[in-house]
């Protein structure tokens, strides 16, 4: 309850701060009508518009998938769209490149970072744009030049310090000192204060006043809605793709974000009907470096557990370590009364144990080889003749069983599977598991970059799998999605489970605030 | 519905006319035009005699394109396998001269060859280094413990015996035996590359190493495997080769890794991991070994086959690239995966670099115990005499592993820019223009491999190498594989010594490292140098073209290889067109011993100066021993590889917690 008071106190004074900056309201810096943008199967943006005004901090709120990231990517010059036009002050501009964007004054800070840790801050704040000085480097313009981008943040790093060195949360504001380095009058921000603690979180937003006051136009995208009453001036709600509204912050408070964010929810599918059986994997006490500080979870047959976290929290850790992935520091991870020894994915896989990871394309998809030969892949053994010989005619009938048990639709097992959708890959994947008859399923962001049909899908194969006796562990950080599949829901804050709950006991607002506590207490 | 409608394309084309089954295997098309061509141009050519010439020369060859083939497939290469077969061929024939049974000696020979396999795949895969480097250090290693072996038997052994003698003389209805064999063994890899579970895993570990280790293989193991399996084919070609020559000679197995890997690429358009089909090795062999054949029906001498097979095997990369260039991106050349300081605690890397200056002076300790001249003022001239060349060009290998565009052509450049010279002067240019052209000569490679790299955005690594092949090629078919002098003046001007007994290259050395550590240190270029190698991304986010970066990079090492071209031919006085072999290891194992990262963004022109001296204090003091080539490459080779495993450990011990294996 404290949370609400104090995220409450904090928008009574910026209310004061928006009303001094809206008494003139001059015309928009940047002009955004009709915006939209197709991908094969999906309907990414959607007749969207928007103004963005100098000195203003314009907040762009919305789930995974509301289109977020496709408008900043189309302000960045990274994707084009399809329709629409974007006027900057006044005259229209087609963005082409990243490259173009930066020339018309639009600089994006992205969730990723994208200093290269070989280099100093100073090295890293010019490349592209070096001071020199008859060819040769000029180290003391340099150096100043780097200074005074690090003033404009009030940050005091030396220059000259290689960005290794740095906290994330530094690294996060050299990241802005960048982006400011091409004086640009529209500056994108995209989850900034993702990986930063409170402290650091402050530090950030005095920076983003500060620019605000020297005029610059700032968007601002994040889950953490304290932190956008807080910050912004100006929201525009995004869903499914479509604007749902601009307005002025003034009165507004978390549970109206919300509400206006996730809209009337479709029928919410409650998981009462499964009923969780024995433990099938145990963790005590993981430990990895910073990220995850002692962990200890079970999970049950019969059941789906989800893990959902801020971005960073450690949750993909846990589940890394579970799946053999990454090794702990410290810790024990059981699987019955047998204590795990994971060197690797393989002592895992032979444990039943199987890992999805949210890299799909890298980490998941061998995209060259067929269907079959993808499928196929982690229970090769299973299905070994005479010399090693593959049995090809019982591994073509076992592949397509799991193909239609899991609904994977492709031309033939025998295409090469990059050249499937999303969902489908993905379905494939846990095919591969199934045939593979792994007994636990670890998925990380189950259903990223996967369409809202094949979505509805995967649920009730996972659904199924846990029906059928398997333990199903998914960390995701879409709540929606964790709310309809799951039947326990850990909340992993700051590398340790921060609370433990059930989707009959909480909404989207309460989970929302759950996650967030460490950051708005 | 858009899904499906995409997910058919690829089927239509599989079940399309025989047009589509071309424009798939453009290699094959390319093959069938040059046999038309040769047969038109040439009568002889297309005669079954000859045929059965081109299966005579072609089983060695296309049972080394299938060893290469198996580690190509997995992400991986092996340099070393020239040396394989000399190794295997002197072992086979050393058991037939010691009485043993034909057949103990064939499997002596092939356990010989899957043994060094073993050797490269505990380093590669056991101590996660660079493949490129470990088979440079036991191609230079094994032809040294081969040659060792055959000096006790006077360096020649004879081949008797009934099996060997059936491989190169017998033919089954018409096709010679060994060349039998080695489609049997085509077929054999063909099986077990796409009818077994290991064929399988091979090609999941190629396509996608991260997805393959996640999905349950043992992805180093399986790799290692490959290698093992490199060796042991290699270990037969070798067999075969011994059959087919009758009589094991020091000069066995010289630049057949340069054919295995042209095969390799000539049928595959590339060395792409992952997509590597026997089909295509055999494609590749017909293309290389008919072209040898028309060039020999021509009168072609065969000194200029090495240059024709660099050629190709470039030409093969950039029409595989052109043709498609949407693939996913191909040559993992295996990258190792934490080999450097910034991986490692502050105090593991001061413990690192601190055991390689240790190492370097318990080196120079145990050469002032053997050698008691090894402590004198003129040996430490002639240690840095020696050593000029090296040292300047480790300057150049060291941007290019930093900026990710290893560079493993500088010692085949250099003796081609020196041709160049030499080839000049001796008609008549003035030693001036001469130099000059020997400089324009090395820019000249340069330029056209950043061209290509920067362009195409080919692996500088594969670009280099076809350069390491076809540059040296050019350098032996222009002299005839002769030494050609060099005018007197300027070599009399690079041997008179200045001051302390130093001649110009001490200061020329001096004065590299300088230009080296400005253009790191103090220039907007050393800068990017680092980003390009960090991660080429960030740089394209700053505006930055990263294909015209690449080509600068590459002038700029250039540069330092033309430098060295001119010290090492003032030194030798003359161009020979076999120097500075092994030249492109040395430089990049000082860089790496260093503790400069394979992966590139880091390393310190300090620590390349250890690493330097080391490997000058190991040259000039095994040299100082008064030994034989073969004693020399045996023992550096060995010493060299036990350096970088030293560090390979080093590193494991100390590396930071947290590094995902």
């Amino acid at each position: 309850m404290s949370i609400r008071e104090s995220s409450h106190e904090i928008r009574m004074t910026t209310n004061a701060t928006t009303n001094m900056t809206a008494e003139a309201p001059a015309a928009p810096l940047l002009e955004i009508r009709g915006l939209g943008k197709r991908f094969p199967g999906v309907v990414a943006l959607d007749d969207v518009s928007l103004d963005i005004r100098a000195g203003e901090v314009h907040a762009l709120v919305g789930q995974n998938g509301a289109g977020k990231s496709t408008v900043i990517n189309i302000l960045s010059g990274m994707l084009q769209a399809d329709a629409g036009t974007i006027r900057l002050d006044g005259v229209p501009v087609a963005i082409r490149d990243p490259q173009h964007a930066l020339a018309l004054g639009i600089a994006i800070v992205y969730q990723e970072l994208s200093l290269l840790p070989n280099l100093t801050v100073a090295q890293n704040l010019a490349l592209g744009r070096e001071p020199s000085w008859r060819g040769l480097l000029d180290i003391g313009a340099m150096n100043a030049r780097a200074r005074m981008a690090l003033g404009r943040l009030g940050l005091e790093i030396a220059p000259g310090t290689p960005v290794s060195r740095l906290s994330l949360a530094e690294r996060q504001m050299i990241e802005i000192a960048k982006a400011l380095a091409s004086n640009p009058r529209v500056l994108v921000l995209d989850e900034p204060t993702a990986p930063l603690g409170q402290r650091e979180a402050e530090q950030l937003f005095a920076a983003v006043r500060r620019l605000r006051a020297q005029g610059v136009a700032i968007v601002y995208v994040s889950h953490r809605f304290a932190e956008v009453l807080a910050l912004c001036d100006v929201a525009t709600i995004l869903r499914n793709g479509r604007k749902v509204t601009t307005t002025s912050l003034a009165g507004w408070s978390e549970a109206r974000l919300t509400d206006a964010m996730v809209g009337a929810q479709a029928e919410r599918y409650v998981a009462s009907a499964r009923t969780a059986g024995a433990v099938a994997l145990a963790a005590r006490d993981l430990r990895f470096g910073h990220r995850v500080r002692g962990v200890s979870l079970e999970a049950r047959r019969g059941e789906i557990l989800a893990l959902t976290g801020m971005l960073g929290s450690g949750q993909n850790e846990i589940a890394r370590m579970m799946g053999g992935d990454l090794r702990a520091d410290a810790g024990t991870i059981m699987r019955g009364d047998r204590r795990l020894r994971l060197g690797g994915p393989s002592d895992a896989v032979a444990a039943g144990v199987a890992l999805l990871t949210e890299e799909r394309k890298h980490e998941g998809i061998l995209p060259n080889r067929s269907l079959r030969e993808n499928i196929a892949v982690a229970s090769l053994g299973d299905r070994g003749g005479p010399a090693g010989f593959v049995r090809a005619a019982s591994e073509r009938a076992e592949v397509r069983r799991v193909m239609s048990d899991f609904g994977v639709v492709a031309a033939s097992p025998e295409v090469p599977i990059r050249t499937l959708s999303g969902g489908n890959q993905q379905k494939a994947l846990i095919a591969r598991w199934d045939l593979a008859d792994a007994d636990v399923f670890i998925l990380i962001e189950p259903t990223r970059g996967v369409d809202v049909g094949a979505r509805a899908d995967i649920y009730r194969r996972l659904d199924a799998l846990a029906r059928g006796g398997k333990a199903v562990v998914i960390v995701s950080s879409d709540l929606p999605e964790v709310l309809t599949l799951v039947d326990r829901i850990l909340v992993v804050r700051d590398g340790v489970i921060a609370a433990e709950t059930t989707p009959a006991a909480v909404d989207e607002e309460k989970l929302n605030l759950m996650i967030q506590g460490a950051a708005a207490a | 519905m858009m899904a499906l409608i995409a997910n058919r394309q690829p089927v239509d084309g599989r079940k399309g006319s025989g047009l589509g089954f071309l424009s798939r295997n453009p290699m094959l098309v390319a093959a069938i035009l040059l046999l038309i061509v040769f047969a038109a141009t040439a009568p002889v050519f297309g005669t079954p005699g000859n045929a059965v010439n081109i299966m005579r020369q072609l089983a060695s060859v296309l049972v080394l394109g299938l060893a290469m083939a198996i580690v190509v497939l997995v992400g991986g290469i092996d340099l070393s396998v020239g040396s394989v077969v000399l190794a295997s061929a002197s072992i086979a024939g050393i058991a037939l001269a010691e009485g043993l049974h034909p057949a103990l000696a064939m499997l002596a020979g092939i356990g010989i060859g899957a043994a060094i396999g073993a050797i490269n795949a505990v380093m590669i895969e056991g101590l996660r280094l660079s493949p490129v480097i470990v088979t440079l250090g036991t191609m230079i290693a094994v032809r040294g413990f081969s040659l060792v072996m055959l000096g006790r038997y006077n360096s020649w052994v004879d081949i008797k015996g009934p099996l060997f003698s059936d491989l190169a003389r017998r033919t089954v209805v018409g096709l010679p035996l060994d060349a039998l064999v080695a489609f049997l063994l085509s077929l054999l890899v063909w099986l077990v590359l796409s009818r077994t579970m290991l064929g399988r895993a091979w090609h999941a570990v190629g396509d996608a190493p991260v997805a393959a280790r996640l999905a349950g293989l043992r992805v180093r193991r399986l790799r290692a495997g490959a290698y093992v399996a490199c060796g042991a084919l290699a270990g037969v070609a070798g067999v075969l080769v011994a059959a087919r020559t009758g009589l094991i000679s020091p000069s066995i197995g010289q630049g057949l890794e340069f054919f295995a890997i042209a095969v390799v690429a000539l049928g595959a358009g590339g060395l792409p991991a992952g997509r590597v089909r026997v089909s295509q090795v055999l494609v590749g062999t017909l293309i290389l070994m008919a072209t040898f054949n028309y060039m020999t029906i021509r009168g072609v001498p065969g000194t200029w086959q090495t240059t024709v097979t660099g050629l190709l095997l470039l030409g093969a990369m950039v029409a595989g690239r052109l043709l498609q260039r949407d693939a996913s991106a191909d040559v993992a050349t295996g990258e190792a995966v934490a080999d450097d300081y910034a991986g490692m605690s502050r105090t593991g890397a001061g413990l690192t670099r601190g055991a390689l200056a240790l190492a370097t002076v318990l080196l120079a300790a145990v050469f002032v115990f053997v050698n008691p001249r090894f402590a004198t003022w003129p040996n430490l001239v002639a240690l840095v005499e020696q050593n000029a060349t090296l040292a300047i060009v480790a300057v150049g290998a060291m941007i290019g592993i930093v900026s990710r565009s290893v560079d493993i052509s500088p010692g085949s450049v250099m003796v081609l820019g020196a041709v160049a010279a030499a080839l000049a002067a001796k008609a008549g240019v003035p030693v001036p223009l001469s130099l000059l052209a020997g400089i324009l000569a090395c820019l000249a490679v340069y330029a056209a491999n950043g061209a290509i790299v920067g362009r195409l955005g080919l692996d500088p690594l594969i670009v280099t190498l076809a350069a390491w092949i076809w540059a040296r090629g050019l350098a032996v078919s222009l002299t005839g594989a002769t030494t050609v002098a060099f005018d007197m003046g300027f070599v009399t001007f690079m041997n008179t010594p200045l001051a302390f007994g130093f001649t110009i290259s001490a200061p020329l050395v001096a004065l590299t490292f300088l230009a080296g550590w400005i253009i790191m240190r103090r220039s907007p270029l050393g800068i990017r140098i680092h980003a390009v190698g960090g991660d080429p991304r960030m740089l394209r986010q700053a505006g930055v073209g990263e294909g015209r970066l690449r080509l600068v990079i590459l002038m700029v090492m250039g540069c330092f290889t033309a430098a060295g071209m001119l010290v090492m031919l003032g030194r030798l006085g003359a161009a020979a067109p076999t120097a500075g072999f092994g030249l492109e290891l040395d430089a990049i194992v000082a860089v790496i011993l260093g503790g400069a990262s394979f992966r590139g963004g880091t390393g310190r022109l300090r620590d390349t100066a250890v690493g330097v001296l080391f490997l000058a204090i190991l040259n000039n003091g095994l040299s100082g021993l008064q030994m034989g080539d073969a004693q020399f490459f045996l023992i550096k080779g060995t010493i060299i590889l036990a350096a970088l495993a030293l560090r390979a450990l080093a590193q494991r011990y100390f590396s930071r917690r947290g590094a995902a294996p």
